[in-house]
């Protein structure tokens, strides 16, 4: 590399540069997100679940305004009712679509098994690439909300593109059983944060796979060599005849192995999750800008398993009242009744609490690390960014409404 | 004429004027019918009072961001005392936030709501008849498989129906007998599942399946063959391949309320087993009682057996719901149906009455029976 005029204003990882540093920061508050779920989920059961749209947007309104950068706050422009018409219209289209095909399906299924397979393979195919369209679609809508200091951020790009872009990647992650993930993951980001703007510019992101390969290697690690362990214990204890002495034990030892495998590679799914993003954030550029994230990890992985745990808990009780009253799940095939105090008591205490607890845990409880540990680099004339020329989509994030596409 | 502005302390918000990030620090002006908002002696921006739009919920003593109607535009208020001063002259941003509503919003509001609930009323209530008359036959026959799949999947033992072969003789003879004059499109398929539960459905294309409980609480052959009618009825009528499309519509639309699709893609197989439970209503019982009473009489069958069956298990519902529901109340504290629809599913369905019983009785001029005693103990063998 060149040596560094002294400008002092050079993009790139600094060692020491004298430039100005600025973090994000969050001030909302557990109790006003806590009040702020529990109206909406109450608003959201009353309305039969109509209402949240309007409740997802009144929460991301929340998050935006709680964040400020150099001390002015961010803002969500989205309104309920556009969530609201892009999913009735994913909705008519799904319609449309789903309905005559299952009847085909069923159909073909026992006159032509290859041509049903063959189906069935589209189908995936279609979904895996409707899923990426649909992040893409998603982060266009939520990026032409935001903004701040009046102006907007803006996604460009092509919603089709980024699909199969996207399929390919993730046929290719199939093929390669996972090795190839940190590669695929940059060609997305890239794609997405090449394509992002604020204003009049784009934004920049130059990635390298080398600096993410150990740690994804790590993690694949415990999944695969956990998997075999399990393998190469169950059939240790085949061949050295424990198992028919001892069936219930070995089942136990079996189910906690399992469990723990599950466990461990969630957490280290969680953990490289963490540091790819830390990694992304320091190869993102805008304009003059360099970006830094020291997003701890463990903060996040604790704050997921808090909210599967309360998930699981409430699950859990569910279930074992559905026990206790005496129903099985061959009760809940015939008897309507029975089908519906159970579908019920998911709808009334099931999601409500799923939803609250994903606000206040997940969301509320990263927001602040991940701001506090974010770092703005650099100096900018933030007085002479002009308003973003994109036209605004009209409607919001159907699609990724139907595909359950994660995210606020 | 800028009147009541002198109390007012000049103390400053913040200003972006929407067509670049530029932040200005603004003095406000409280004229008598709008905001002006200032800046070393010249107005940038004047909003009317009623223009003025709260861009988000306030929490506490937050900030308060406000815009020009859908202008790009954003003034951020932090003083208190700036902030009283101008709800005073517009109230309205006290309160909750407030969008702009056109006319034109309304409208489309009224085609969107409006449409949707077109589409909900005909998927539910007019769609299933119609796709129930137009799927064409193979098709309707591969629904029904798959619904016999399912249900025997989940409830049979050993997920296979019951094949005993002089069992299987008996109930070709009885079907034969009692379609064999029947004009339809259908090929009727008649199985037994190897379940405890008293039941007996129809599904799509031609399937009328028999739970081995009602084939054991039955007391003759006649019985049996009764409910077949019947059931063979809602089979002639399409009422399970109807029913099947109206409970495929309700999943689907339960499933994007709730927005999750992975619900949407098993719907067909979720509502196979609905089937065992779906009750048709009331006018579909009466049609599907018509219809087998007309093939009882063809055949030459009694009705009594199907009346007399309706009587009985109603007779011995009743008195088990007694006992059991006193008993499992006592436990619980909950459920008063819980466990007793498990066993007498038939009854959820086909909700038994006198006057069905007296219609069928009236309606009835067969005299015979309708199996021989060795091919009814073959039926009752079927399972074995």
């Amino acid at each position: 590399m060149t040596t560094p005029p002294d400008t002092g204003a050079v993009p790139g990882p600094p060692p020491i540069a004298p430039e100005p540093v600025e973090r994000p920061v969050y001030d909302g508050r557990a109790r006003e997100v806590f009040s702020l779920a529990l109206r909406n989920a109450g608003l959201t059961l009353i309305t039969l679940g109509i209402y949240r749209f309007w409740a997802k947007t009144r929460m991301r309104q929340y998050f935006w305004s709680h964040v400020s950068v150099k001390g002015e706050r961010i803002e969500y422009t989205g309104r309920g009712r556009e969530l609201f018409l892009g999913f009735l219209i994913v909705l008519g289209i799904g319609l449309v679509t789903l309905l005559p095909y299952q009847l085909l399906l069923n159909f073909v299924l026992s006159r032509n098994p290859p041509l049903y397979v063959l189906l069935v393979i589209v189908f995936y195919l279609v979904l895996i690439t409707l899923y990426w369209a649909a992040v893409f679609f998603a982060r266009r809508y939520r990026f032409s909300r935001s903004q701040w200091r009046g102006i907007r951020a803006a996604q460009t790009g092509s919603a089709w593109e980024f699909g199969f872009l996207g399929l390919g990647c993730t046929l290719l992650n199939i093929i390669t059983i996972g090795i190839t993930v940190p590669v695929t993951s940059i060609w997305i980001n890239r794609y997405l944060m090449t394509r992002t703007m604020f204003g009049p510019h784009y934004f920049a992101f130059e990635g390298r796979a080398g600096r993410l390969y150990g740690p994804w290697m790590a993690t694949w690690g415990v999944g695969v060599g956990g998997y075999i362990l399990i393998v190469a214990a169950l059939i240790g204890l085949c061949s050295a005849g424990v198992l028919r002495d001892n069936r219930a034990s070995v089942a136990i030892i079996m189910i906690l192995l399992y469990a723990l495998w599950i466990g461990g590679w969630l957490a280290m799914y969680g953990w490289y999750r963490v540091v790819q993003f830390r990694r992304f954030t320091d190869w993102t550029r805008y304009q003059t800008l360099s970006f830094a994230s020291a997003l701890p990890a463990g903060r996040v992985i604790g704050m997921i398993a808090l909210y599967m745990l309360t998930v699981v808990v409430v699950l859990g009780a569910i279930a074992g009242v559905a026990i206790a009253a005496g129903l099985s799940a061959a009760h809940l095939a015939v008897d309507p009744r029975a089908a519906a105090a159970v579908v019920g008591a998911l709808m009334v205490v099931y999601l409500p609490v799923a939803s609250i607890a994903r606000y206040l845990i997940v969301i509320h409880g990263v927001a602040g690390p991940l701001c506090n540990t974010l770092e703005i680099r650099g100096r900018l004339d933030f007085d002479a960014l002009e308003q973003s020329a994109e036209a605004m989509p009209k409607r919001g994030e159907g699609l990724a409404e139907m595909l359950d596409v994660g995210g606020i | 004429m800028s009147a009541a502005s002198d109390d007012t302390p000049r103390i400053t918000a913040t200003f972006a004027d929407g067509r670049t990030a530029k932040l200005r620090e603004v003095e406000l002006d409280f004229a008598r019918d709008a905001l002006e908002i200032r800046q070393a002696g010249q107005t940038l921006e004047r909003w009317p009072y009623r223009e003025i739009v709260l861009v988000e919920e306030r929490f506490g003593d937050a900030p308060m961001r406000l815009r020009h109607g859908d202008r790009a535009g954003r003034l951020t208020i932090a003083h208190a005392g700036l902030i009283r001063a101008l709800i005073e002259r517009a109230p309205h941003l006290s309160g909750r936030l407030r969008h702009t509503v056109s006319l034109g919003g309304f409208t489309k509001w009224g085609i969107a709501v409006g449409t949707t609930a077109l589409a909900v009323y005909l998927l539910i209530a007019e769609m299933p008849a119609i796709a129930a008359r137009i799927v064409p036959l193979k098709w309707e026959e591969a629904l029904g498989e798959a619904v016999v799949k399912q249900v025997t999947f989940i409830f049979a033992r050993k997920s296979k129906t019951c094949d005993a072969s002089a069992g299987k003789a008996a109930l070709e003879r009885l079907r034969v007998r009692l379609t064999g004059k029947l004009k339809t499109r259908y090929r009727f398929k008649l199985r037994v599942i190897d379940h405890a539960m008293v039941n007996a459905f129809a599904a799509p294309g031609g399937y009328v399946i028999v739970m081995r409980g009602l084939i054991d609480k039955a007391e003759n052959g006649d019985e049996v063959a009764g409910v077949l009618a019947h059931e063979i009825g809602h089979v002639v009528e399409r009422h399970s391949t109807e029913a099947l499309f109206r409970s495929l519509g309700f999943n689907l639309i339960v499933a994007t309320l709730v927005g999750n699709t992975t619900s949407m893609g098993s719907a067909v197989a979720e509502v196979g087993t609905g089937l065992a439970s779906l009750s048709y209503g009331r006018a579909a019982e009466r049609e599907a009682d018509a219809i087998g009473v007309r093939l009882l009489n063809q055949a030459g069958i009694s009705g009594a057996g199907l009346a007399a069956f309706f009587g009985r298990i109603a007779a011995r519902h009743g008195k088990d719901k007694k006992r059991g529901g006193k008993k499992r109340e006592a436990k619980s504290g909950k459920t008063k149906s819980g466990g007793d629809v498990g066993i007498w599913g038939y009854l959820s369905t086909h909700p038994p009455s006198a006057e069905r019983a007296r219609r069928i009785k009236a309606r009835s001029t067969g005299r015979g029976r309708a199996m021989s005693a060795t091919d009814w103990a073959a039926l009752k063998a079927i399972c074995k």
